[in-house]
């Protein structure tokens, strides 16, 4: 608008020059300008016209043109002259398609206003994953950006076509299970920890990305924040999803458990004078074991538990051995963990000397614990595995690759499953949610996470979940930004269950058929075969 | 029609708008790729430099020349591109750090010869210019990922707030140099104290009879000193100014002399200098023809010999009043530049080209001498075209001048054929910066990407040498046309404002030449980054970004309009009685 404006701001000071008395028209019209000159003049001035025209309206390089004739696929877009240099506005780039696991294309080449270029036919669904590569106007994002830099390392210069592990369909599931709510959905087969689908929610269109006003719209939408991946790089507090691992700390420190300390909830936890009560829902749960506590998801147990019989400290470093407050990197080919955009963010763990209030929520997941969705479905895996970690991997056909989490052995992950039944039975926060599941012979273990508001005024709630038939098992993590006051049974659940029924029609409980699947097949007897070896 | 009262200051009013309009849509872009941060500060800044121009300079004009509408329009045209530059400088950021200081070259250079004292200084300049290319493309890789870290600390803040880390890669990230206001004000500064001294000092009319000889030996000195600074600046890359600009202050005075002094022979087009002296005219001419070869040799600058060409070609067209003396000048630039191009090595082919256009040029100007007045010129031509031939040959085989042939060569091969690879591995690298300009060309289409969104920083210099570039990309064809037709009315009204001044005048000629310097440099610039003509590097008047030559137009510009805008206009033609 501002530009148009300058334009004919520009065309008013030529007409000031033309127009009025003594100006260009009179000049030429009293011959005050000698003929010659004139002619020259306008002469010079019009092939300079003419060449203007030329190039701004109807030129294009013979490169565009021979690109175009040949048909624009990856391969053909490679000419010896044009190397990574030549990745600058629209000209082509030597990358490979990206297809999802079932060779659904997620980015390929189109012809788009007369330039190649690289493009996403799946959208805004996989956008966080794939990412994008705009040239070197924009940072580039996700595996786009890995791919390009990588190209430019090898000598070959070929385009390499990748498959990688997320399933479009489910992934569509899961933005649709999520329903326009902030948030993330994880999926992963646990067997190998291939993420089956990494959902964000807002998202954005990769395609868009070389729009400036798009991209400005992205840049600035503060609140939204489209251009973060939450299931990846983002983290949030845990609430009561926390609760399991508070268990397993209690049981690998051979710590006495409240119950055998006559622990009696009252709906109300004062850990120490001084600290604020840590409230739960009004008359208590009066005197319960872990199992119901587990259940009611009671916050008064867990907090004494974790502060006053585990301890800060000592929890803390068990979550530290569970791959808190470090890097979890991916099991990748691809060099992806050089990569910022696709590199998890941490989940920590951390409380200022003396700060008790903190310390005390640790066991409630508030305050003084961030997860990320992508760290805590790698660590749900491993309890589906009976303590045995992998990595996550996006790519198929990788070799299962252990993660060395010191904190969990096969007896203690073996307990926390019987806990993680508890939310879905009769009285629980989750119970009746997966009564069709059920029906079907399929068994969900998982936890509710129900958070209070974060200072920066975002109010998460999660449900960290995985359900097995027979050897089949699948991890679902669901995280919601803003739980806008719901309680996590009645929203993330659902969306578990959504996700699951996805899974379920998409054939991925079905271990007759594993053979048809052969990336699948290579690595489901892997924890088995892993299991003799693991350490400890 | 308006009068001109009214017409100046609603002018200046739409200039200033613009500039201010332009620098604020650069601002409000807010890019996320700028090297420096947008201020508003700038955007004050800019118009206030604009309208200081112009409200100054109105001021200065004195009262009674005021209204003087070509001078009005010239000052007006040019304040409006110069706010334009203003902004596209602006949205292009500072030169960014991303290649060697000349001090840097120097220590370099230094250093080397401490290290191989032994060597010749062929391979001095070799090991030199190799190590100048990697340290460059280092320091750009290097600030590519500090702006890199830079971006991700900040989001990393925004997203958990501040950290040692980042805090240290924030603050100690490579800040681009901010440009004092006073460095912005020199252009400002020139076009003002020139239009004060040309249009009020009585300076110029008790010199104005000597100014021929002070054209000459001002000319001669300007290039013995560029030719000196280069030398100890490590070339025109390395130089931090261009002392070449000088130049164009010089060099239309001496051409008004030399058409002055021999007028009955540049003007009547009769034979009488011819017949009473041929020798010492033969002699001026062929002066006059090697003076954009002499700027060649001793500035090393390509682009200044075309525009410095182009420009003598113009002012003969438009004031000589004789076809004899454009054909001359026209076939001995076609023939130096063919000559030239074929970098030195003068094959049998390339003889024979120069020998026919030397014939043609001849015959040209055989036939119109006949036809004018019953007479021909056939020997005294063939010798001056044959001589000059000659002397660009002889010249061209020296090695020096072979060596700096090679850059102006190898930009013609490129744009006689853009994409012909001819196995040259370092293709993309040599054709690069036209290939991307013409891409911005492509993408500005109509109404261009508007001011902030589109990507002319993706072409290497693009604030100076490829400016045109970036307006076609922002603004459009639209904006291009603008800046086309800018330059066109600049040049019209300027040569109106020379005629004006009385039929070739001295003072009258000066101005001539100085618009028809601007007019030509911008045909050169315009064109070579079109791909019309071969690639030379030459700033756009008013526009480009480049210190030395937005002094030195603003200051061809005040002279012309202050010569043009004294209240008693200086002496007419020097009276030579002894002619």
């Amino acid at each position: 608008m501002i530009s148009v404006l300058v334009i004919v701001l520009l065309i008013c000071v030529l007409v000031l020059a033309v127009l009025p008395r003594g100006g260009l028209l009179e000049s030429l019209a009293n011959k005050s300008l000698s003929r010659g000159a004139a002619a020259g003049l306008t002469g010079v001035a019009a092939l300079l016209l003419a060449g203007a025209c030329y190039r701004q309206l109807f030129y294009m390089t013979p490169e565009h043109r021979a690109l175009i004739l040949r048909g624009a696929t990856a391969a053909d877009s490679i000419s010896p002259g044009m190397d990574t240099k030549a990745r600058f506005r629209s000209l082509a780039q030597p990358l490979g398609h990206i297809t999802d696991r079932n060779g659904e294309l997620l980015a390929t080449y189109t012809i788009r206003q007369g330039h190649l270029r690289r493009t996403y036919p799946a959208g805004n669904v996989t956008s966080h994953i794939v990412g994008y590569w705009a040239g070197l106007l924009r940072d580039g994002m996700g595996l786009e950006k890995a791919l390009t830099l990588l190209n430019d390392s090898l000598k070959d210069n070929m385009p390499h076509d990748l498959k990688i592990t997320l399933d479009l369909r489910l992934q569509r599931e899961a933005l649709r299970a999520l329903n326009g709510r902030t948030g993330a959905v994880v999926v992963m087969d646990a067997s190998n920890a291939q993420v089956l689908a990494a959902a964000n929610e807002p998202t954005f269109d990769p395609d868009a990305v070389w729009d400036n006003k798009a991209w400005s719209r992205y840049t600035r939408d503060k609140a939204g924040k489209p251009l973060i991946s939450r299931a990846i790089k983002d983290n949030f507090s845990p609430g009561s999803s926390i609760k399991p691992f508070v268990a397993a700390a209690a049981r690998t420190h051979n710590t006495p458990l409240p119950e055998s300390r006559n622990f009696v909830c009252n709906g109300s936890y004062t850990p120490a004078a001084g600290i604020t009560p840590i409230s739960d829902h009004a008359g208590g749960h009066g005197r319960i074991d872990i199992h119901q506590a587990m259940r009611y998801s009671c916050n008064c147990y867990f907090s004494y538990l974790a502060y006053q019989l585990v301890g800060f400290n000592t929890f803390q470093a068990y979550m530290d051995s569970l791959g808190f407050n470090s890097r979890l990197r991916w099991n990748s080919d691809l060099k992806l963990n050089n990569f910022a955009t696709l590199l998890p963010a941490q989940s920590w763990i951390k409380a200022r000397h003396g700060d008790e209030t903190a310390k005390s929520r640790a066991g409630i997941g508030q305050a003084s614990v961030k997860t990320n969705p992508l760290h805590l479905a790698t660590l749900l895996c491993g309890i589906a595995n009976n303590g045995l970690f992998l990595r996550p991997c996006l790519e198929p056909g990788r070799k299962p690759d252990t993660l060395h989490y010191r904190g969990m052995d096969s007896a203690t992950a073996q307990w926390l499953r019987s806990l993680m039944r508890e939310p879905m039975l009769p009285g629980g926060t989750a119970a009746g949610v997966f009564g069709s599941l059920e029906s079907q012979g399929i068994t969900v273990y998982g936890k509710t996470g129900t958070a209070d508001p974060e200072p920066d005024g975002r109010e998460p709630s999660w449900f960290i979940s995985f359900a097995e038939k027979k050897d089949r098992r699948f991890v679902v993590v669901v995280a919601i930004q803003n739980r806008k006051g719901q309680l996590a049974g009645t929203i993330n659940a659902p969306i578990a269950r959504e996700v699951y029924q996805a899974l379920v029609s998409l054939g991925y409980f079905r271990s007759v058929d594993i053979s048809a699947k052969p990336d699948t097949t290579s690595s489901s007897t892997a924890p088995a075969r892993h299991n003799s070896r693991r350490p400890r | 029609m308006m009068k001109r009262a009214v017409a100046f200051p609603i002018g200046a009013l739409i200039v200033t708008a613009m500039t201010a309009l332009a620098s604020y849509a650069v601002y409000q872009a807010g890019v996320q790729w700028f090297v420096q941060v947008p201020t508003m500060f700038v955007v004050v800044r800019n118009t206030i430099l604009v309208a200081v121009v112009l409200g100054a300079g109105w001021a200065i004009i004195p009262r009674s020349t005021r209204f003087n509408p070509s001078a009005q329009t010239l000052l007006l045209v040019a304040a409006a591109l110069f706010g334009l530059g203003l902004a596209v400088q602006f949205r292009l950021g500072a030169e960014s750090p991303r290649q060697l200081t000349n001090n840097q070259i120097t220590d370099l250079r230094d250093s080397l010869k401490k290290a191989m004292p032994a060597a010749p200084a062929d391979t001095v300049r070799r090991t030199l210019n190799h190590m100048i290319r990697t340290e460059n493309s280092r320091l750009r890789r290097e600030f590519e990922a500090a702006r890199q870290d830079v971006r991700l600390a900040r989001s990393l803040e925004k997203q958990y707030g501040p950290t040692d880390l980042t805090r240290r890669i924030i603050d100690g990230r490579a800040t681009a140099p901010t440009d004092s206001i006073f460095y912005r004000l020199l252009p400002v500064i020139a076009v003002l104290l020139a239009l004060l001294l040309a249009s009020r000092s009585t300076l110029f009319t008790l010199i104005s009879a000597r100014w021929r000889v002070a054209g000459f030996y001002g000319s001669i000195a300007v290039c013995v000193f560029t030719a000196v600074y280069m030398k100890f600046a490590g070339g025109v890359r390395g130089a931090n100014f261009s002392p070449q600009e000088f130049l164009k202050l010089t060099v239309p005075v001496a051409w008004a002399g030399l058409l002055i002094y021999y007028r009955s022979a540049f003007l009547a087009g009769t034979r009488e200098r011819f017949a009473q002296s041929p020798v010492t005219m033969l002699l001026y001419i062929l002066g006059l023809l090697t003076t954009p070869l002499a700027v060649f040799v001793t500035m090393r600058d390509f682009g200044q010999f075309l525009v410095i060409g182009i420009a003598q070609i113009l002012l003969l067209a438009c004031f000589a009043r004789s076809a004899l003396y454009v054909a001359l000048f026209a076939a001995a630039l076609i023939a130096s530049g063919v000559i030239l191009m074929s970098g030195g090595v003068i094959t049998s082919s390339t003889l024979w080209t120069v020998c026919g256009i030397v014939a043609g040029g001849a015959l040209i100007m055989g036939a119109i001498e006949k036809f004018r007045t019953r007479d021909t010129l056939w020997l005294q031509a063939t010798g001056i075209l044959a001589g000059f031939a000659g002397l660009v040959i002889a010249a061209t085989q020296l090695s020096p001048v072979q060596h700096m042939l090679q850059t102006p060569r190898q930009r013609f091969m490129l744009w006689a054929d853009l994409y012909s690879r001819n196995g040259d591995p370092h293709w993309w690298d040599n054709s690069r910066q036209t290939i991307e300009a013409l891409y911005a060309f492509d993408a500005g289409n109509l109404t261009g990407s508007t001011l902030g969104y589109g990507t002319p920083f993706l072409i290497p210099k693009a604030g100076s040498d490829f400016v045109f570039a970036s307006v076609g990309e922002e603004l459009g064809l639209a904006g291009s046309a603008a800046v086309i037709l800018m330059f066109a009315a600049l040049v019209a009204m300027g040569l109106r404002l020379a005629r004006d001044m009385g039929e070739n005048t001295f003072p009258g000629l000066i101005v001539g030449g100085y618009v028809l310097l601007l007019g030509s440099q911008a045909l050169v610039h315009i064109a070579g980054t079109l791909n019309l003509l071969p690639m030379t590097g030459i700033t756009l008047p008013f526009v480009s970004g480049g210190m030395s030559s937005l002094i030195i137009s603003w200051a061809m510009l005040g002279t012309a309009v202050g010569l043009a805008c004294r209240p008693v206009p200086l002496p007419g033609a020097i009276t030579i009685k002894n002619v």
